[in-house]
């Protein structure tokens, strides 16, 4: 069951495992995709045990060109993952009062999947200049220098 | 809590493989430097605290808000 894309049934090897949970739901380790089927910019992360959580991601390569994340060893060896190329990276995306136009991504605290071995986490970029409120559609960044710096928090 | 006193300089072992040193001091402000096994994940405090309240607002989003949403963002002018 979930609260916003009725009864579905899940594989069980459609789940992904999330042995950390996630910052604030850290009970939740298991998650799947509901994809957009229209728009592949963008999926859904739903968590299996609670109907209520489920997270919209965004490619943030596709709205954030120069965005670049960094994957520690430590984060590699938990997640299995031999090439970093085959991880792939997500940006969990707010809605403010579901205004469409006032999307934020969250690019300092990127969700890593490894597809492979359905392994997932939360990763906590410390020292860069991301926040966790990007603008997806007011701005547009063509480089990394046009990311606005706030020293990694927010206000 | 464990609660110790330390001069610019000096530095503290955790579990003989993290060594916290005192950099500098001005003001209240305390630059510290760390030694940490690279498997040892560091984060501030806040930056965590700002992930999870993201993660909470996050969790929230409404369904109806995607049927909106482009496939990519607008080309700079």
């Amino acid at each position: 069951m979930t609260s916003r894309f009725g009864t579905l049934e899940i594989n069980p090897s459609d789940l992904l495992h999330f042995p950390q949970g996630i910052p604030a739901f850290e009970h939740l380790k298991e998650f799947f995709f509901y994809p957009i089927p229209e728009n592949p910019a963008f999926t859904w992360l739903q968590a299996a045990a609670d109907p209520e959580v489920a997270f919209l991601l965004v490619d943030p390569f596709l709205f954030f060109p120069g965005y670049a994340v960094d994957l520690p060893a430590r984060l590699q060896e938990e997640l299995a993952i031999k090439d970093p190329a085959d991880a792939l990276v997500y940006a969990v995306v707010t809605i403010p009062d579901g205004d469409i136009r006032r999307a934020t991504a969250n690019l300092v605290g990127p969700i890593i999947i490894n597809p492979t071995v359905r392994l997932g986490m939360q990763l906590i970029l410390e020292g860069t200049k991301y926040t966790t409120r990007h603008q997806l559609f007011k701005e547009s960044f063509s480089d990394d220098e046009s990311i606005p710096s706030s020293g990694g928090n927010e206000g | 809590m464990l609660v110790l006193t330390r001069r610019v300089n000096e530095a503290i072992i955790i579990d003989n493989r993290i060594k916290i040193t005192v950099v500098a001091i001005e003001d209240d402000k305390i630059r510290l430097g760390i030694d940490a096994p690279p498997e040892v994940p560091i984060v501030r405090e806040e930056l965590l605290a700002a992930v999870a309240n993201a993660n909470k607002v996050a969790a929230r989003t409404p369904a109806v808000a995607v049927g909106n949403l482009p496939l990519k963002a607008p080309q700079p002018k």
